[in-house]
């Protein structure tokens, strides 16, 4: 029996003046004292404000405030986070910022609805699904106002924890937002290279989506929708990075990408650029901007999915007019010369060297990725991982 | 680009299990949703032998049916509806479970937005976004037919206690859970499924071209429009091919999913029109009008026609038809096969034939004007636009 | 900000009052306008609120007449209430930014009341649009010009300076 299973219970508001529907999406969830959390960056740029303005003339005042969250997330900052919002009664959570904010206001409200007032709590367990189960819903609403990291939509939430070196991944329902809030207000103009990397991160996302959730049709379409957009737009959105139009493009494909990948249980990919974005300090996407092209044309086998991933890719014409027996091949190519064209475009790093790993790394990240992994596929092995680091090197 | 002042709201409450015999896999989930005692709705108890399976299915993870209600009306009364209210609180029931065809869905999603706003009179949260939850009360949807497009959707039909009919848009109104297995639909009835899936089909391309169209519900419209393409004719030779309806099943559910944020077009407004007049379903007169509403809206969307073929017609013949005759040839190829599906099936293929005459004609235009569906529409539907199809048509 | 955010309620408000006096003045001079109000049922009543606790645009229908006026009062319950769920949203509609369909398909307001009635009006609204809004403006929010069956000049004229 084959079955497929779906749930993406996240309200998207994207366009101009979403951010003005906040306070209406507040009162349909009886939040009147939410707590607002974002960073030191947010807070500078001046998007807290936007948010405040929002809330103008509104009924709803904030519990409390807290622009403190470290550059990576920290337990410290959940836990700061739940006292907080313990102490000023607040009923929801506002989470204004980047993957720091994001990954702190999933935990934190987790956390909260599991009854857990401190972090400690979840030492050495390192994979954990809901153990209670919360019909109570908190409302957490995210304001990307940062290059949106994939997380955003999906039940999945990830701390590293720096002091004790310990990767925590929690996946459960009580993770979920409540709705995803995509402004133009809310974001700045990126750099080229900033762009470049998120635009390939989202790419390889949606490729891994595609090919992985070839069952599933709601996963597919958003992995196919997310393909299309970063294809079409990512140049233009790295040669005008002042129009917003592009630019809200490209993050709501990093949202939408990242639902589909996060729908697979279980990802070597995953695995290993979770691996090296915390060997490197980097973020995933950027890992995955330069490990994909290297994964991918290692896991082709001809399979019909890699055949059909050309028509995102190159759009129905092309693929109809394309050799059928080799689609696969030319998909490759396609996404390699792709991937060239901007990566000279925006001269980001092409190759792990850049990041600063270094070869005699690679035992010790192969070692940390095969127990980390929880997949099946026996093709997946310690001997596969460290063949795929030498080659992405 | 987009337009100015371009902005969508896009929402999914709903889960979903699918596959063939995944059933009584997909209720284990049931008593994590905090289902014990649930209301059970179906349509008609006495034939269909997949109404007991479900039954089986729920009781076997220990979920109890409180209470079994029998229901098959079109649209759903005000009556019925206080008469399930007062059986649910009365049986002490915390969740609704419905399996059946689209009318029954129908009216357990109504049932559960009352219960779950808690309100007393319908009026309270009659509208678009108005009825606010109040306390839990999960639905569990288990279709047990192809055509289940308003399965998944917010909005919702009533009848009121003059006969009037209305309707209602709340996300109240969208399942918690929905639960696709092919093999409940073990009772065939050929035409119902090819008008259904020819529904799946017309709303599909509807919210293709829709004006509130994203870039992930058109994905999700072309995916289900391939489904429908690669599996309908296998069904029409094979009834019992449960691959096949599972395909079937799965346009019918993205077009209910992507409905929430595109919402459709003139074929549906009318067909809406149509069936309330004429107490016909909604998916024989969307079969009726689908293509001369294609023809109307070619000139807007011929581009994004094109786009939709490949999808009918598969490589070969899209590699060899010129780029200027993609967008009609969708129309030709969508306008034969709903021709000779419907003709084989003795299905109506004009309006005359489910009894529309030139007197009721301007009741027909008056009710598709006021269909909320038209909004989405490419082009600004008029008055006389609506005349033109419709009398193209009788 | 805040300033701007009060001067968009302030012409929220002014252009709201207009708006009332073009929909009475179209229903006056416009035939097809007269042919939808038509399709109304007796003594129907529609509103249109900017905000919960904001002002109100309200249209009755008594007869063969519609009464239009602008303010908070309500004297009957609506058979149609709308209310915007932002200023943003009710700037845009009164700018002419938005039609009142494109505000719908968005998901700008919540309606309160029969969803049929509002449609009716929604077709209203764009007959009205067509007459006080230039072409200019209509082509660059791409918006339709529906045909017209009185002088634009002659409707604009007498809703600024008309009595209704």
């Amino acid at each position: 029996m084959s079955m497929f299973n779906f749930s993406c219970d996240v309200k998207i508001l994207c366009g101009d003046h979403a951010l003005d529907n906040l306070p209406y999406e507040l009162r349909e969830r009886d939040c009147a004292r939410p707590l607002f959390i974002s960073d030191e960056r947010s807070y500078r740029l001046g998007f807290a404000k936007e948010v405040r303005r929002a809330m103008d003339n509104d009924t709803i005042e904030f519990g409390a405030t807290y622009f403190r969250i470290s550059e990576r997330a920290t337990p410290k900052d959940c836990d700061d986070i739940v006292n907080l919002y313990k102490a000023h009664g607040c009923d929801g959570i506002i989470a204004l910022g980047g993957e720091n904010v994001v990954q702190c206001a999933k935990v934190a409200k987790l956390m909260i609805l599991q009854g857990v007032g401190d972090f400690v709590y979840f030492n050495h367990k390192t994979d954990m699904d809901a153990e209670k189960i919360s019909y109570r819903d908190l409302p957490l609403f995210i304001l990307p106002s940062d290059i949106p990291c994939g997380i955003e939509g999906t039940d999945r939430a990830m701390i590293f924890d720096e002091k004790n070196n310990i990767f925590y991944n929690f996946e459960s329902v009580l993770t979920r937002a409540s709705a995803v809030i995509l402004d133009v207000r809310l974001t700045d103009i990126m750099p080229a290279k900033a762009m470049a990397t998120a635009g390939l991160g989202a790419l390889a996302m949606g490729m891994k989506g595609f090919v992985d959730n070839a069952d599933n049709p709601l996963a597919l379409a958003y992995a196919t929708g997310a393909i299309h957009t970063v294809i079409n737009e990512l140049l233009p959105a790295m040669r005008h990075n002042s129009d917003a139009d592009y630019r809200i493009s490209i993050y709501s494909s990093i949202i939408y990408a990242g639902i589909a990948y996060y729908m697979i249980k279980e990802s070597l990919l995953r695995d290993m650029a979770n691996e090296l974005s915390i060997k490197t300090g980097r973020s995933a996407l950027q890992i995955l901007s330069i490990i994909f092209p290297t994964y991918y044309k290692e896991k082709m086998n001809g399979e019909r999915v890699f055949k059909s991933v050309l028509m995102p890719l190159v759009g129905e014409a092309a693929y109809a007019k394309s050799n059928s027996k080799s689609r696969d091949v030319v998909a490759m190519d396609t996404l390699k010369e792709f991937w060239a064209k901007v990566v000279a475009l925006a001269d980001i790093p092409s190759r792990l060297q850049d990041t600063g790993v270094e070869q005699s790394d690679f035992v010790k990240l192969a070692d940390a990725v095969i127990t980390r992994y929880r997949g099946n596929d026996p093709h997946n092995n310690f001997t596969t991982i460290v063949k795929l680091l030498e080659e992405a090197f | 680009m987009k337009d100015s002042g371009f902005y969508y709201e896009f929402y999914n409450p709903t889960e979903v299990s699918a596959g063939v015999g995944c059933l009584n896999e997909a209720v284990k989930k049931l008593p994590s949703l905090g289902l014990h005692n649930a209301f059970f709705i179906c349509d008609d108890i006495e034939k269909s032998s997949a109404v007991d399976l479900v039954r089986a299915a729920i009781n076997s993870v220990k979920v109890r049916t409180g209470a079994v209600y029998v229901n098959s009306e079109k649209v759903v009364s005000l009556n019925s509806l206080r008469e399930m209210r007062d059986v649910y609180r009365l049986n002490n029931c915390d969740c609704i479970v419905v399996a059946g065809n689209y009318r029954v869905i129908n009216t357990a999603k109504t049932l559960r937005m009352l219960l779950s706003a808690q309100v007393v009179r319908f009026e309270d949260v009659k509208g678009i976004n108005v009825a606010r939850k109040k306390i839990n009360v999960p639905l569990v949807v288990i279709p047990t037919s192809v055509g289940i497009s308003s399965a998944l959707t917010g909005s919702v039909s009533v009848k009121d206690d003059y006969g009037a009919v209305f309707g209602c848009v709340s996300s109240l109104c969208a399942p918690d859970y929905c639960i696709i297995d092919p093999s409940l639909t073990s009772v065939f009835d050929a035409p119902t499924t090819i008008a259904g899936a020819m529904e799946s089909f017309a709303i599909n391309i509807e919210e293709f071209v829709s004006k509130q169209a994203i870039i992930h519900t058109k994905c999700m419209n072309l995916i289900a429009i391939r489904e429908i393409r690669d599996n309908l004719f296998k069904v029409v030779n094979d009834p019992m091919d449960e691959q096949a309806v599972l395909g079937l099943q799965k346009a019918g559910l993205i077009a209910g999913i992507c409905y929430s944020c595109a919402s459709a077009g003139i074929a549906h407004a009318m067909a809406d029109a149509l069936s309330n007049l004429t107490g016909r379903d909604n998916y024989i007169c969307t079969g009726i009008v689908f293509e001369a509403c294609l023809r109307y809206n070619l000139d807007a969307v011929e581009k994004d026609y094109a786009q939709a073929l490949y999808y009918i017609i598969g490589d070969d013949r899209y590699a060899s038809t010129p780029e200027e005759d993609l967008g009609r040839t969708l129309i030709d190829t969508s306008a034969k096969m709903i021709k000779e599906l419907f003709e084989e099936n003795g299905l109506p293929t004009r309006l005359s034939q489910i009894g529309i005459d030139e007197e009721s004609l301007d009741k027909a235009v008056e009710e598709t004007m006021k269909s909320y569906a038209i909004v989405t529409n490419p082009k600004n539907v008029t008055k006389d636009d609506v005349y033109r199809i419709l009398r193209s048509v009788m | 900000m805040k300033g701007k955010k009060l001067l968009k309620k302030l012409i929220t408000a002014l252009n709201s009052h207009y708006f009332a006096k073009s929909v009475a003045c179209c229903y006056k001079y416009d035939e097809d306008f007269k042919k939808y109000v038509g399709m109304l049922p007796e003594k129907f009543v529609y509103r249109m609120r900017t905000l919960p606790d904001g002002g109100a645009v309200t249209i009755t229908k008594s007869g063969d007449k519609i009464n239009v006026s602008s303010g908070k009062e309500i004297i009957v319950k609506p058979d149609v209430d709308v209310c915007f769920k932002n200023i943003e949203g009710a700037f845009s509609f009164y700018t002419g930014e938005k039609s009142f369909s494109k505000c719908l398909a968005q998901s700008a307001f919540e309606i309160y009341g029969d969803v049929s009635g509002m449609m009716t009006v929604s077709h209203m609204f764009d007959i009205v649009a067509s007459y006080i809004l230039s072409k200019y403006w209509l082509k660059k929010h791409n918006r339709a010009l529906l045909p017209r069956t009185a002088g634009a000049n002659k409707v604009r004229f007498f809703t600024l300076f008309g009595r209704f």
